[in-house]
């Protein structure tokens, strides 16, 4: 696991989003346990209730799972949920920038399209 | 309340030093001239009795518990970082020198009585068995009495320890050496002057004086009261022991 | 259940006034930042949260009752401070002896486990520790002993960052464990800003930020853009401090946001506890010397 964390943006979040960005790269298994709160708390010196709080909200978005008693394990059909989520988030979280980007460039859009295909033909 | 906690720690922090304290009084008044007397060519005339007879066991004592009574301060810092009272520091403190007197003056009695006694042809060895033990004729009743009379000294010298040690460490360490330099030339100015004064005879006629007499249980013929000096120092005692309560709870850490 | 609380607490040498009215409560089981330059008063406070000095006025409880000369209250915390009131001629393994007496129990195991970690030598004399053993000494009593209000003036003083990184796992480690309130005093307070669950930053005796630490980050907003855009946006909000390089400009907001439209060619973040304590504590001299 290699979680970075950055001073402006609420560790909880963060939490949540490297547990997410995990299971999404496979680096956390559908069904595995991941690091108990405890666990990431003394590795990377963060209050357990923040830890915790990030865990909440992987959990509220059914990726991982509490197992009474073993610790958390994360969902089947997390990934899934995940890229469907991003794609959901796709447009605008990157096609609204790269027009905007396109537009300040002169790039029009059948020139932006070639640069998609070409893109995708690497 | 970690009353009894506290009496442990410190019981087992200062009962060592009572061994340490005997063993120099030993090297003191045995080892000390002995030397002394082989170095100077005088040993024919060096003797063990003589030297027992001179030196006052109970003295030196009640100089030690004097000084560790006064050593407040240290225990005070280890104990308040422990989150001990004050009000339990100052009971504590007060029991374990209560333990150390009846320990040490025990030692002294018996001592004195069993050993110092038979080969000093029964001289005298403290104030009581100088002034007062012919007030009774029943040694058991002086044996007892020698011994109220002896812890109660001790107990007053340790209370004024107390009082000292505590009221110094109110101010910070320049005023207290300020202090130490000054109480000592002053006392010793006033001294001189009653000195002076008790060998004008209007003096000796003074209250001053009759009062210690009253103190010391003085009779113009035969033994001095030996009740009276003890009620005396009841009193004394416990008016120590209210003005120690007080400076003890005033202790606090030094920004030093 | 075991609440601390301060309340009306001043203290002044003289006619300098070193705390001013401060009113505080520490709650069970959370672990707190008391930050502040040196000078600010954080080690008096300490020392009149545990009646190690009087206050001048005001006072300590715990569960509503004063704790001054208060055994069992009093037993409920350890202040591990700077200034060493351990005998200097003792043992480390004899102090540990002596604490355990009073507090009645110390975690042994932990203990050995901090001795084998820190490779510090139980047989050796209070007095002669360096700073840095000096500090893992008492770090380690602050763990061991079965308080409920474990008090960290300056913890990692003298600690090389090896050390200092051991010691903030065994922190969360045995708070883990044994779940009990913190009270970090610190002028490092990056170190501390992921492991404080509330904030209180004290400033020349006066407490001037008390709050959860999430809170907090969450009011803070840095504004950057063209300066008159900047300043335009900005307008009427309490802005703490500012950078500026060239014609761009960055406020430092402090506070909430109202429905304000920000202009597309101005951008809005937040910004870190140690950037707004600064701010806080008038010690602004620019982004230069606070660029890690």
């Amino acid at each position: 696991m290699q979680f970075e964390f950055n001073s402006s943006e609420p560790i909880y979040r963060q939490v949540a989003e490297q547990i997410e960005d995990a299971i999404a790269s496979g680096g956390f298994e559908e069904g595995a346990q991941i690091p108990s709160t405890t666990e990431i708390s003394k590795e990377f010196h963060i209050n357990p209730a923040t830890v915790l709080k990030g865990m909440n909200i992987a959990v509220s978005k059914q990726l991982i799972e509490k197992r009474r008693g073993l610790g958390m394990f994360v969902k089947q059909g997390a990934r899934q949920r995940i890229v469907e989520a991003k794609r959901d988030g796709f447009f605008d979280a990157f096609i609204v920038n790269l027009v905007r980007e396109a537009r300040n460039l002169n790039i029009s859009e059948e020139e932006l399209l070639d640069l998609v295909k070409r893109g995708y033909s690497q | 309340m970690k009353t009894k906690q506290v009496i442990k720690y410190l019981f087992k922090k200062q009962l060592p030093l009572i061994g340490v304290v005997y063993l120099t009084l030993i090297a003191l008044i045995i080892i000390l001239p002995f030397l002394l007397s082989v170095i100077s060519g005088t040993l024919s005339s060096f003797s063990i009795v003589d030297q027992l007879r001179g030196g006052s066991v109970s003295a030196v004592f009640g100089f030690y518990i004097f000084v560790i009574s006064t050593l407040s301060y240290e225990n005070f810092k280890f104990l308040i970082q422990n989150g001990v009272s004050r009000s339990t520091f100052f009971e504590a403190q007060l029991s374990v020198n209560g333990l150390l007197i009846l320990i040490g003056n025990t030692f002294n009695l018996l001592y004195g009585y069993l050993f110092l006694s038979p080969i000093t042809d029964n001289a005298p060895f403290n104030l009581f068995t100088r002034v007062y033990d012919t007030y009774f004729s029943n040694p058991l009743v002086n044996g007892v009495l020698n011994f109220v009379m002896s812890a109660l000294m001790l107990a007053v010298g340790s209370l004024l320890g107390m009082v000292i040690g505590s009221f110094l460490t109110l101010f910070s360490k320049v005023a207290q050496r300020l202090i130490l330099i000054i109480a000592p030339i002053t006392g010793g100015v006033v001294l001189l002057f009653i000195f002076k004064a008790m060998i004008d005879y209007r003096f000796r006629m003074s209250w001053v004086v009759n009062f210690a007499k009253l103190v010391l249980g003085y009779q113009s013929s035969g033994a001095y009261n030996p009740f009276a000096l003890i009620i005396s120092l009841i009193i004394f005692g416990a008016i120590l022991i209210v003005v120690t309560r007080f400076l003890f709870a005033r202790k606090q850490l030094k920004r030093d | 259940m075991s609440m601390l609380e301060v309340s009306h607490v001043s203290k002044s040498y003289g006619s300098k006034s070193v705390i001013a009215d401060v009113n505080l409560a520490f709650e069970e089981n959370k672990i707190y930042g008391l930050l502040g330059r040196n000078g600010a008063g954080k080690s008096t406070l300490l020392n009149i949260i545990t009646d190690r000095i009087f206050p001048s006025s005001g006072e300590v409880k715990i569960d509503s009752e004063n704790v001054a000369d208060n055994d069992s209250k009093l037993g409920l915390m350890y202040l591990m401070s700077e200034v060493d009131l351990y005998p200097n001629g003792a043992k480390l393994s004899q102090i540990v002896k002596d604490s355990e007496l009073i507090y009645g129990g110390f975690n042994h195991k932990l203990a050995d486990k901090m001795i084998a970690e820190f490779k510090i030598d139980m047989g050796q004399k209070f007095g002669k520790l360096s700073t840095g053993y000096n500090s893992i000494f008492k770090l380690i009593l602050a763990l061991c002993l079965p308080v409920k209000f474990v008090i960290l003036d300056e913890p990692v003083l003298g600690l090389d960052a090896n050390h200092r990184e051991l010691f903030y796992t065994e922190l969360l480690d045995s708070y883990a464990d044994n779940p009990r309130t913190f009270i970090l005093s610190t002028h490092l307070i990056e170190e501390v800003a992921n492991i404080i669950s509330d904030v209180i930053i004290l400033d020349q005796g006066r407490i001037i930020l008390n709050q959860p630490v999430e809170d907090v980050l969450a009011k803070t907003h840095s504004v950057v853009g063209q300066k008159n855009e900047v300043e335009e946006y900005t307008k009427g909000l309490n802005v703490v401090g500012h950078d500026d390089m060239g014609n761009i400009r960055a406020n430092y907001v402090y506070g909430d946001l109202d429905d304000r439209r920000l202009p597309d060619t101005v951008q809005l973040s937040n910004f870190d506890l140690q950037k707004l304590f600064v701010f806080l504590t008038n010690q602004y001299e620019g982004s230069k010397r606070h660029e890690n």
